[in-house]
């Protein structure tokens, strides 16, 4: 190709991507702004608290894992870095929720990055939640049975 | 209500403006970069070792940029051409195991074993992508 081609090319797509970042990113930063002034993160996590006994973790665990896969990472670490703080869970509890956030966080925001420049949609969020769950699942079960491979334990 | 609305515009609009930072000259630069004949050479070499998780050698430097940045990465990808089936794989490779460093000061700072956590990331976001690229 010669250069003009090329250059005209990159102008294109450079344009391309910022247009589609600003049509997802600005949406969603507004509806994460009105969903935290009015709190409905704290009343969803409530109805999440029985799912967490199958992570072996308390209900109130519920609340840090929905704001850091649904929030957006800078939130969601903000709530991290205030649990740690005010030490609402124990160690082990608090690894064990890093450690599914670490897999699986802002699962709406970076997923849609990805799927503005082309990947799907539904194999990316289901994926991404189905393995997150799995691994963290079978983690929990070879740390029952071997407590000195225990991933969460102290190390 | 229309606070929130004027809020978070304000704060997207902050965050786009963050992201131009990266997007735009990484691809900007690839657009131009994968013209090269060294370009070629080295995802040539590269191949291989994608192929095990079903991407072109090119990928390489996505999957790597993502290490550092993911948002590097989201910008090298149009320039790049991949497939739906390869922006799936590298979307999930990358979105399990990116911006390691500065997650990784994350996990410091909460006094977590950030070392074994990021090394099980990289591991797992392997798996998948081989994972991904047998179901897709």
């Amino acid at each position: 190709m010669d250069v003009p081609t090329v250059l005209m090319e990159a102008i294109y797509q450079t344009v391309k991507v910022m247009g589609l970042v600003f049509a997802i990113v600005i949406p969603l930063t507004t509806i994460f702004e009105i969903l935290k002034r009015r709190k409905i993160l704290d009343k969803i996590s409530n109805r999440f608290s029985h799912a967490m006994k199958w992570f072996d973790l308390p209900g109130k665990a519920a609340f840090p894992i929905l704001a850091g896969m649904f929030m957006g990472v800078v939130y969601g670490s903000g709530v991290l870095y205030k649990q740690k703080k005010e030490k609402m869970l124990s160690d082990r509890d608090f690894t064990i929720v890093c450690t599914i956030l670490l897999m699986c966080h802002s699962l709406i925001e970076d997923t849609l990055l990805f799927v503005a420049v082309g990947a799907s949609f539904l194999w990316i969020f289901g994926f991404r939640i189905l393995f997150a769950v799995l691994f963290i699942k079978i983690l929990l079960i070879v740390g029952k049975k071997m407590p000195k491979l225990d991933f969460f334990g102290k190390s | 209500m229309k606070e929130g609305i004027k809020v978070g515009i304000k704060e997207g609009f902050k965050f786009c403006l963050d992201l131009a930072k990266i997007i735009v000259p990484v691809t900007f630069a690839f657009a131009i970069l994968k013209e090269t004949v060294i370009f070629k050479q080295i995802t040539y070499f590269l191949s291989p070792y994608m192929g095990f998780v079903g991407l072109p050698g090119s990928a390489a430097f996505t999957v790597l940029l993502g290490f550092f940045s993911l948002y590097a990465a989201v910008g090298s990808i149009l320039p790049l051409g991949l497939t739906v089936k390869e922006t799936t794989i590298v979307a999930m490779i990358l979105l399990t195991a990116h911006t390691l460093i500065i997650e990784g000061g994350v996990l410091k700072q909460l006094k977590l074993n950030y070392i074994k956590l990021t090394a099980f990331r990289i591991l797992m976001a392997f798996f998948i992508g081989a994972i991904i690229n047998f179901l897709m």
